[in-house]
């Protein structure tokens, strides 16, 4: 759409949109093909999840919102199954957007990411990162192990569920 | 300004410090506390007694790392990057102890589990014992400040039992209770003993020593504080010898706090004793005045709702769990 890139950019409608073979090859961040896609993929994966809101609720029309109407829906089921990834990739590919996109600066225009880092010996900071690496997956594990247990334990049927 | 300004966030992180000491201080100590306990079911008690709070307790941590960044982030910048690997460490334990007792309720391995809780509160005090001394010593290298720094962290590590032991006094029962008296006893002992020795030893091996302890006024400040320190250490004694069930928690309180007091007299005015003082690393008046507008809004509820939830949760731990 004409003119629209240039009032986001500029607030203005002929404004001049800072392209990237403007900024020095140095200022780049690194990886563009992997920013393009991964970017692409988080917004295409937002529309999707949008598209298949808007095909419940128009599910729901003339059940009074009655959600139990929806259990007999095998593809509409089927597909939130499905989609149940999704919002984890599309969380995982806006913080690479962000954290990549920003390189080579720290603070925009004022510090670079090199000179922001400190003196701590490079063994050290692989060391931390390998414990956060190994603690994390296995807290996961034990989460999974857990949740598969209470998951399979079913509903505590001894508690009431509350009146309509 | 700048020196108000300064004056007042030092003030107001000790005071977060010794607040998470003091809470943590309890976590940690019946962490410690519970590899020494042999029976199932008075482990089941120790995590009942922390089970509620010890999460709230440890958020004080947080406050403290943040409002570190923000109003003295070159003292936060030289210590992380100096003590980096002591404070790494310090964040695994941390994750061991809390995951430990999280999961430990569901699962079938307990005795798996116990053994993280505890490894991880005593690996999380002698971490935060080991940043005490490295702060004291004033980052200097060499065997008489890493002995100053080991001795730090066994009497963080007696310190904190002190403070988880009478904890259970006042919150378990059963033979547990009698268990925990003795260590009471015990680890007062301990503790008292690292304080006088690394007392001494600040004074000669420490910037602390030969700088600020020998300025006017500052000796007239912290002999009461001692004084206070003895008086409440006895106390702990006179308390457990009579049987009082709240008298030793609250000793050892008065004890970490007027000891407290005196490490905050000791390094002011300085954030490292010889390497780095308070003016130094402080943002400028503008950040320092900001952050006070939101502490001063943050602090009464955070302080509200961990008073309600130990009202809450008061009393011993309920036969039935």
């Amino acid at each position: 759409m004409p003119g629209v890139l240039s009032v986001l950019a500029t607030h203005s409608a002929d404004g001049k949109v800072t392209g990237l073979r403007d900024i020095p090859v140095e200022d780049q961040p690194p990886a563009i093909p992997l920013l393009y896609y991964a970017f692409r993929l988080m917004a295409g994966i937002g529309v999707l999840l949008a598209g298949l809101g808007i095909w419940t609720v128009w599910s729901l029309r003339g059940t009074a919102g009655r959600v139990a109407a929806l259990l007999s829906r095998r593809k509409l089921l089927l597909a939130w199954a499905l989609c149940i990834p999704l919002p984890y990739v599309a969380v995982e590919c806006g913080w690479i957007v962000r954290e990549v996109g920003r390189q080579p600066w720290a603070v925009y225009g004022l510090l670079r990411t090199g000179n922001a880092a400190s003196s701590v010996a490079a063994g050290a900071v692989w060391s931390s990162m390998a414990m956060f690496l190994v603690f994390y997956t296995v807290l996961l594990a034990a989460f999974a192990i857990f949740v598969r247990k209470w998951l399979a334990a079913g509903p505590d049927l001894a508690q009431l569920p509350p009146k309509e | 300004m700048h020196d108000i300004l300064t004056t007042a966030w030092f003030g107001l992180m000790g005071l977060m410090l010794a607040i998470y000491v003091v809470t943590d201080g309890f976590d940690l100590g019946v962490g410690i506390l519970s590899l020494l306990v042999r029976r199932e079911e008075d482990r089941d008690q120790i995590y009942a007694a922390i089970g509620h709070v010890w999460d709230a307790n440890e958020t004080w941590l947080v406050v403290l790392g943040g409002a570190m960044f923000g109003a003295f982030p070159l003292a936060y910048a030289m210590l992380m990057e100096q003590l980096y690997v002591a404070i790494m460490l310090l964040v695994a334990f941390l994750i061991m102890r809390g995951a430990a007792i999280e999961f430990r309720h569901a699962a079938q391995n307990k005795r798996g589990w116990d053994l993280v809780f505890g490894l991880g509160s005593l690996g999380c005090a002698i971490c935060q014992g080991i940043v005490l001394g490295k702060v004291i010593t004033g980052l200097a290298p060499g065997g008489l400040a890493a002995g100053f720094t080991a001795l730090c962290a066994a009497g963080v590590v007696a310190g904190y039992a002190l403070l988880g032991a009478t904890y259970l006094v006042k919150k378990a029962h059963g033979k547990l209770v009698l268990a925990a008296r003795r260590h009471a006893v015990t680890s007062l002992v301990a503790t008292v003993g690292a304080a006088l020795v690394l007392t001494a030893g600040t004074l000669f091996s420490s910037e602390i020593g030969h700088g600020r302890w020998m300025q006017p006024g500052v000796l007239a400040l912290l002999v009461p504080l001692a004084l206070l320190a003895a008086f409440a250490s006895a106390y702990v004694l006179y308390a457990l010898h009579i049987g009082a069930s709240h008298g030793p928690f609250r000793g050892a309180i008065g004890l970490f706090l007027s000891s407290f007091a005196g490490l905050a007299v000791s390094l002011f005015p300085n954030v490292v004793p010889g390497r780095l003082t308070l003016a130094q690393a402080a943002s400028d008046s503008a950040t320092m005045a900001f952050m006070l507008c939101g502490i001063a809004l943050i602090f009464p509820v955070m302080v509200g709702y961990n008073l309600y939830q130990y009202y809450v949760f008061r009393g011993r731990v309920s036969h039935h769990h």
